[in-house]
């Protein structure tokens, strides 16, 4: 009687040591993907300068002499640029840029007081840019750049 | 043999087996920690490295540098000058090459920035981001793509 209430307080010592090791092997995997998701962080911050780097550089870009911000802002006011229809100029010479340069899918749009002068792409979840306005003596336009995931 | 003696045998065993657990245990937490700080020492490398697509186009060594002005663009006349003196570098950037190629509206001409490859390596990465890019000659911008290659 004695040792069949031993065996039976041994196999719940090792059905205890058993659940102790679960939950210690479950905590391992919990850090280990906890440490991943801090991996994602840091593709994040490298995307979001690229798309910082790309506004910019198509922002200031020279086209006809004057630079593509004044392109863009004469297709939100619907003038022509360098004898051409501005938001056609403006819309090829930056799917150039964007295919020459990234080889991530690209969402790029031009409004004016929320008015859309112009997009190219399809919209899409992703990581965007920081807005940026600008500004000369024709008028002014927002431009936001959005890298696809 | 006798009981008492048993015992002693017994618990010199036991005693032993310990040792041998602990000796186990100890090379297994060694080995591990180890490993573990060499992940996360080439983490930090691979954050630093990471970091210089934002770093680069901001060094006063590259940066435009206009009056009234805060445009963010890599100066080409910059870059060629420092290109003289990169080998000055190597405790900024260690083993790289950095290199802008100029691909809009340019012949994807490529402009080496940086270079210092070490003879052996295990694995290269590489990693590149859009830059605007200024002409001083021609007073234009252009599109260029900043690449940096990483050897370790």
């Amino acid at each position: 009687m004695v040792l069949l209430i031993r065996k039976n307080g041994q196999s719940e010592m090792v059905g205890l040591v058993i659940i102790v090791l679960i939950l210690i092997v479950v905590g391992l995997l919990f850090l280990r993907f906890s440490l991943d998701s801090k991996d994602n962080l840091s593709d994040k911050s490298v995307l979001s300068v690229k798309a910082n780097n790309l506004i910019n550089a198509i922002r200031l870009t020279s086209i006809c002499n004057r630079q593509m911000y004044d392109a863009i802002i004469a297709c939100c006011n619907g003038l022509e640029f360098c004898s051409r229809d501005a938001c056609q100029l403006a819309n090829e010479e930056i799917n150039k840029i964007i295919n020459k340069s990234l080889e991530e899918y690209v969402y790029f749009e031009a409004e004016n007081q929320n008015n859309l002068c112009f997009s190219i792409n399809s919209e899409c979840q992703g990581i965007s840019s920081t807005s940026n306005f600008i500004r000369n003596n024709e008028g002014e336009a927002q431009i936001n750049l959005k890298i696809c995931r | 043999m006798r009981r008492g003696e048993l015992q002693i045998y017994e618990s010199v065993l036991v005693i032993f087996f310990f040792i041998l657990m602990f000796l186990l245990g100890f090379i297994f937490f060694n080995k591990y920690t180890v490993d573990n700080v060499k992940e996360q020492a080439l983490k930090y490398e691979e954050l630093k490295f990471q970091e210089l697509i934002a770093i680069i186009p901001s060094m006063y060594e590259f940066r435009c540098s206009f009056s009234f002005s805060d445009d963010e663009c890599i100066d080409l006349s910059k870059v060629w000058a420092f290109n003289r003196i990169s080998k000055d570098y190597f405790n900024i950037f260690g083993y790289k090459k950095i290199s802008i190629k100029d691909v809009y509206p340019g012949d994807e001409e490529e402009i080496l920035v940086y270079e210092k490859v070490p003879r052996k390596y295990k694995t290269r990465r590489i990693i590149s981001s859009p830059i605007s890019i200024y002409n001083t000659m021609e007073d234009t911008y252009h599109v260029g793509v900043l690449r940096i290659e990483w050897y370790y």
